[in-house]
């Protein structure tokens, strides 16, 4: 073999793992993070979230806690402090409340509009098999000390969504945020302040009183 | 004349013939070969004359998951806009950017013409708006983050709403009704595309398109595949009226070219078996190839474009006419007459012979089918010419060949075979078989659910099959056109409808309707919707600085400043008539699905499922004069239910008819229970095939019965004739007669077989039938009638040993 074919099969060899090193997506990383979260019954967690919004003029800040039963599917959101919104969720069904104006809506958890954008809330997956049902991975990323794994949502839960980014330390490969790109070029950041696994949930925690509350459709 | 080569001859005709075929144009309209009274037919034609669009295609896309199907259909819909010379308009699924510069039109559209027009008046009052705009906000800022949190950013005042409450308002129990454009899970997806640059009503112009389509699509499938990761799946399907349209034509052009070929083939094959002689051979094929350019000549002028079944009239007619060469080529070779002569000599049998052929195929004329009326009457009218063709075309050259006898060339039939034992005990034992086998088996009866017009293995079936699985709502979901001639009178309707619907649902006879109420334009509330709306028209600044104010951007104030556009366009258009049309892409695309005005007629478009497709009840509870459904479930039942009642308008006076002739033509009573009994002796044996093999009689095939029993009759006749000429010398009988109503039976079973491979189903079944039934009515009439009609007039044994 010459050498200028010795130097082009190696730059061959080389753009090719180059190539496949972009593209590929380090599912090992997705891994380790499911093995973290695979013992957690409960999940606690306080965030703070960054809509930047094409339809309003400066990004919204806002925080929030969220509390997240996984063995009796049950949740609760508030939003703000002193709370403006507050979502729970028993099975199936979901109460999503504003206390400032006595309104309440009952909807049907898992029904047309509650997807990636609200995937917070369905709780983060805690097992390769539940990952790979819901998301593709189309990227994994070091970036600083993070991994952002890139996915898209898959079935109905994708749609508006461009793309569904974990933020996850690399010391730790706990869950340290997400980044929700929308398609019509939206976007909403969420950082998690803490996160508190295992902490102990009353059932109060996910039911309202909804006594002079109105009932309405947001 | 006989020096000029044959092989010229056959091409210059052969050429005339071809030139013949390729000017015919078939009718892609498959359901106007059906009874036009059907409301299943009627709604077909209106589904295709008011809701189809020649050019538009629909292009789906199946793949592993939602994200490869949305990759790759972004990358199509991009690699079709850099085609502007194939592709118009692409319509395909709007994302949120998309449905606010396109939707302010259909959303102004929607309250104009619904009865809910007051509350979006109230919504927008300076006391209201305001606090409606503040609420969004507080929604957007604090809310649970989800899809309608991002829909009312961009609408702030909820004024897209108005899908929300018409769908509450409608019968629709289904929730927000099925996607059109994408699968519940997004893995099968699909667009779409108006073509460009040919006229889409012409097939053959839709097969060039779709010929540059179809690469195009498939080179960009590999490029794109070869993007992705390795072992992505990626399934393109093209269906819509182009794909079917050039389908059915290139099918049914493929149908007449492949039977004609096999056809003239396989009589060539049989001729040179029987005569072993080329150039009469040569000249034979040539006279069928100018029956058939005459005959394609003639009958495109008079019955204008062919249906699909007429594509296997060409077949049949060269089965047919080959016949009457034969006997004057015969006849020829017998007698040494001049051309003149021959004329004189076979001319009026010839003629004859042709005239009942006529009849008989006239006869489906009397069939509720209006593709096989029309075959008919195509193998009528070439049979006809076939006869002149052969008398005075190719018995001047017949003549010619006569130097040379050919009576002991090619293959001879003897008085051997079957013993006299044997036929009777066939005699017996055949209608023995056949009823016993109805009893054991099943009684002979119409195949349930056969679609006669369904062409074999087509890609476009198949993917507008797999459209109708993976969209929700879409499996056994029944399209119902409503018709009117004015727009007040088409409301009117639809709610008659909806009543009877609303009927048919609490008696269980319809699972689901969907009515199209909200999508058709109402006059009468449009002009009660605009005289409110104008009290609003003046308040668009102040709602716009008010969106503005709360801190929406440009792109949030655009939907609702797009609305109060919309609205002024509607009032322009109320002007000048008495409905107005929305506006804008994604609307003229909503309305245009299911509302259309044709010629002075109005039509919109209903759903229903029924509990039972095939049952024809719920078509009956939910048809009128101006509703008919495109119901392919019950057509199944209501073609055999309309055929069996034309057997009885049809054959019954048919078989009386010929019965009556049988008794003036034989004068015998012997004769004519002979004659009768081989006809039960035919249509035993078919009845034991029809229920030992695959052979079925079905809703199309069910009309060659007539034909079969007249060639059945002929046989007979011929036969029966010949034995009284000789006495009952079965030898003699066979050797003359038999031997022609061997190569007559062949070529017209040769003619019907070769429809056996055409790609419409009724098509090739009556193909199969008409042939198996021709060979039985040939092998009874040669082998078994000469020895039962020994028997039954007792002719002694010592003539029985000279004929065997």
């Amino acid at each position: 073999m010459g050498s200028s074919k010795f130097v082009a099969a190696v730059a061959a060899a080389l753009l090719a793992s180059g190539f496949s090193g972009a593209f590929a997506a380090d599912l090992s990383i997705v891994e380790k993070w499911m093995g973290n979260n695979s013992g957690a019954r409960t999940l606690k967690v306080s965030f703070s979230q960054t809509r930047t919004m094409k339809s309003i003029r400066v990004p919204i800040r806002q925080s929030g806690t969220l509390w997240i039963d996984y063995g009796r599917s049950r949740f609760r959101m508030e939003m703000g402090n002193p709370a403006q919104t507050i979502v729970t969720r028993q099975g199936s069904s979901m109460v999503i409340t504003r206390p400032l104006g006595k309104k309440y809506e009952k909807r049907a958890y898992g029904s047309g509009s509650d997807p990636a954008m609200a995937s917070l809330s369905g709780g983060v997956p805690r097992s390769m098999s539940e990952f790979k049902r819901k998301y593709r991975v189309i990227s994994t990323d070091l970036k600083g000390s993070t991994y952002h794994i890139v996915t898209q949502p898959l079935g109905s839960s994708g749609r508006g969504v461009s793309t569904f980014t974990f933020l996850v330390k690399k010391d730790s490969f706990n869950l340290s945020g997400m980044e929700i790109r929308l398609k019509d070029g939206s976007y909403v950041s969420t950082t998690f302040r803490s996160v508190t696994p295992n902490a102990s949930m009353p059932s109060s925690l996910f039911t309202q009183n909804l006594d002079g509350y109105t009932q309405t459709k947001f | 004349m006989t020096r000029i080569p044959p092989i010229f001859v056959v091409l210059f005709f052969g050429a005339l013939a071809a030139f013949s075929v390729m000017k015919v144009k078939f009718s892609a309209s498959l359901y106007e070969m059906l009874p036009a009274d059907l409301p299943e037919v009627q709604g077909m034609d209106q589904l295709s004359r008011f809701f189809n669009r020649d050019g538009q295609l629909a292009m789906t896309v199946k793949a592993s998951d939602s994200w490869i199907a949305d990759e790759a259909l972004i990358s199509l819909v991009e690699k079709l806009e850099q085609h502007p010379e194939l592709f118009g308009e692409i319509h395909r699924e709007l994302g949120l950017s998309e449905l606010v510069t396109e939707g302010g039109g259909l959303i102004a559209w929607l309250w104009l013409n619904s009865s809910y027009v007051d509350d979006v008046i109230e919504r927008l009052k300076p006391e209201n708006s305001e606090a409606a705009v503040a609420e969004s906000m507080a929604s957007i800022q604090s809310g649970f983050f989800d899809e309608s949190t991002v829909i009312d950013s961009y609408d702030p005042l909820g004024l897209s709403r108005v899908a929300e409450i018409l769908r509450d308002d409608s019968s629709d129990d289904e929730g927000q009704g099925p996607d059109p454009m994408r699968s519940e899970d997004g893995t099968f997806q699909l667009i779409y595309v108006e073509g460009a640059g040919v006229d889409f009503s012409n097939y053959r112009d839709s097969a060039v398109w779709l010929d540059q389509v179809r690469p195009l699509v498939s080179a960009w499938r590999e490029d794109w595949l070869a993007t992705q990761e390795e072992g992505t799946e990626l399934e393109v399907g093209l269906t819509g009226t182009p794909a079917f349209m050039a389908e059915v034509g290139a099918e049914m052009e493929r149908d007449m070219t492949v039977s004609v070929f096999a056809t003239i083939i396989l009589i060539s094959i049989l001729f040179w078996i029987m005569h072993r002689r080329t150039k009469p051979l040569s000249w034979l094929v040539s006279a069928m190839a100018a029956i058939l350019a005459i005959t394609l000549g003639i009958g495109g002028l008079v019955f204008g474009d062919l249906s699909v079944m007429s594509a296997g009239f060409a077949a049949i007619l060269m089965g047919l006419a080959v016949d009457y060469g034969i006997v004057i080529y015969r006849e020829a070779m017998d007698s040494g007459l001049d051309a003149k002569g021959l004329r004189r000599s076979v001319g009026p049998g010839v003629l004859w012979a042709a005239a009942t052929t006529a009849v008989v195929f006239l006869s489906l004329n009397l069939s509720s089918m209006r593709g096989l009326a029309e075959m008919g009457n195509l193998v009528a009218m070439g049979v006809m010419i076939g006869a002149l063709v052969m008398l005075f075309f190719f018995a001047p050259i017949a003549v010619q060949f006569n130097s040379e006898p050919v009576q002991r060339r090619g293959v001879q039939l003897s008085g051997g075979g079957v013993r006299s034992r044997s036929a009777g005990f066939a005699a017996v034992l055949i209608p023995v078989v056949a009823v016993a086998s109805m009893l054991v088996g099943e009684m002979p009866r119409l195949e349930p659910n056969f679609h006669p017009f369904r062409i074999k293995e087509s890609p476009s079936m198949i993917a507008w099959q797999q459209l109708q699985s993976e969209l929700r709502g879409r499996e056994n979901s029944v399209p119902t056109v409503v018709t009117a001639n004015s727009a007040e009178e088409l409301v009117g309707r639809l709610a008659e409808v909806e009543r009877r619907m609303e009927s048919s649902m609490e008696v269980g006879l319809l699972n689901f309707y969907r009515m199209p109420t909200s999508l058709v334009p109402d006059p009468a509330k449009q002009a009660e919707g605009w005289q409110k709306i104008q009290s609003i028209l003046g308040e668009r600044d102040r709602v716009l600085s008010e969106i503005a104010g709360a801190g929406f951007s440009e792109d949030g104030a655009a939907l609702t400043q797009s609305v109060f556009e919309a609205w002024e366009d509607y009032g322009k258009q109320l002007g000048g008539r008495s409905l107005a049309l929305p506006t804008g892409k994604l609307g003229r695309w909503s309305v245009d699905r299911l509302f259309a005005e044709k010629d002075g007629t109005y039509a919109a478009l209903a759903t229903v499922k029924p509990q039972n497709p095939q049952d024809r009840e719920w078509v009956e509870a939910v048809c009128d004069e101006h509703t008919a459904v495109a119901s392919l479930g019950s057509l199944g039942t209501a073609l055999n239910e309309r055929m069996q009642r034309d057997l009885v308008k049809v054959f019954l006076p048919m078989m009386g008819l010929l019965t009556m002739m049988l008794i003036v033509v034989f004068r015998s009573w012997r004769d004519l229970l002979l004659s009768l009994f081989s006809l039960m002796f035919a249509a035993s044996a078919l009845i034991i095939l029809t229920v030992w093999t695959p052979l079925s009689w079905n809703s199309f095939n069910i009309c060659g019965l007539p034909l079969l029993f007249g060639t059945g009759l002929d046989f007979g006749i011929h036969m029966i004739f010949a034995l009284r000429r000789s006495d009952g010398d079965v030898a003699k009988a066979r050797a003359g007669i038999g031997k022609a109503l061997v190569f007559c039976g062949s070529s017209s079973a040769i003619g019907f077989g070769s429809l056996a491979m055409a790609s419409a189903y009724g098509l090739a079944s009556l193909g199969i039938v008409c042939a198996t039934g021709i060979l039985v009515n040939m092998l009874v009439a040669v082998w078994l009638l000469p020895r039962w009609y020994r028997w039954i007039h007792r002719i002694p044994a010592d003539k029985a040993a000279s004929a065997a």
